[in-house]
């Protein structure tokens, strides 16, 4: 049983650390994009021009991606570094070959204090994938926009280059829409643990109600 | 440890830790407890008998009594069957 159980703990841990890396990597490329996509149109900004009326979109867009991408990044490296400690113990466990159920039900415990106390953070990453995807969709679109009607006669490197990087930023955007429902699957599984979790504290009162 | 436990996590850690003789300061590093907390909930143990305290060599230990079995166990089935039963997170 220990082992069925170990399998299902590795399976779940290393699904929630990939969808954490998942995160980092969506608020890394758009930190990415929004250094391509609003920089160089502020660039007059540092060499101590005045903004003009055009500019202030950029400088918006710039800003705001910063923001968006600097605050998911903190909040997914934070999950991450408490998560990787019970997968790094987890490993432990299987590495060794004592599958024993008090290593065992030590990680179901640390992964249900790590739910309690992260939870209202986890849900918070559900916004990150929102917000990244409607960003993406705003600063890619425009640029879809100027690359099909660009009418570029000659392939060459650079209008690859650019085609890649509008498609990416489509595929990224939608991918970071979808990265909400995997999260909401993920604490639906584990709000129903901790639902479980009542009945089975009652359990455990009886039984030490019963010795007093 | 970190993160929110329940009150039976915490006795569960303390109660498993301490199967091999382990001394007050042991417990609380281990189960990261401050004093106070910690002193609240091994003086519980105690109360129950789920926990022996007795010296050696001038130094004081607390040991887990064969008591504190039928409450590791159920822990152990109750938490094995509530991961087990529902659907599985995977991506």
């Amino acid at each position: 049983m220990e082992i069925t159980t170990l399998t299902r703990l590795k399976i779940e841990l290393e699904s929630f650390k990939l969808l954490v890396t998942a995160n980092l990597i969506g608020a890394a490329m758009t930190l990415a994009f929004a250094i391509s996509f609003g920089f160089t149109e502020i660039i007059p900004i540092f060499t101590g021009q005045m903004i003009t009326q055009e500019q202030l979109p950029y400088l918006l867009v710039v800003i705001s991606g910063f923001a968006t991408a600097i605050s998911w990044i903190t909040r997914s490296a934070e999950l991450m570094g408490e998560h990787d400690d019970i997968v790094q113990d987890l490993d432990v466990i299987i590495e060794s070959g004592n599958h024993d159920s008090e290593g065992v039900i030590g990680i179901i415990v640390r992964s249900l204090a790590f739910y309690r106390e992260k939870n209202e953070k986890i849900n918070q990453l559900k916004w990150g994938g929102r917000i990244t995807g409607t960003y993406l969709l705003i600063t890619g679109f425009p640029q879809l926009i100027a690359f099909l009607t660009n009418g570029y006669s000659v392939i060459s490197w650079y209008v690859l280059a650019q085609g890649f990087a509008v498609i990416s930023s489509l595929v990224i955007s939608l991918a970071a829409w979808y990265v909400p429902v995997i999260i909401k699957r993920f604490m639906d599984t584990w709000d129903a643990r901790l639902s479980g979790l009542d009945d089975v504290n009652k359990k455990l009162d009886t039984i030490l109600e019963g010795d007093e | 440890m970190k993160g929110k436990r329940t009150l039976y996590e915490i006795y569960w850690e303390i109660l498993t830790f301490s199967r091999n003789q382990k001394t007050f300061t042991n417990i609380i590093q281990r189960c990261s407890l401050n004093s106070k907390i910690g002193q609240e909930h091994i003086g519980f143990l105690l109360e129950k008998g789920y926990l022996h305290r007795f010296e050696e060599e001038g130094q004081r230990y607390l040991k887990t009594t064969e008591k504190a079995k039928p409450f590791l166990e159920a822990f152990k089935d109750m938490y094995l069957e509530l991961f087990n039963r529902g659907p599985q997170f995977k991506l």
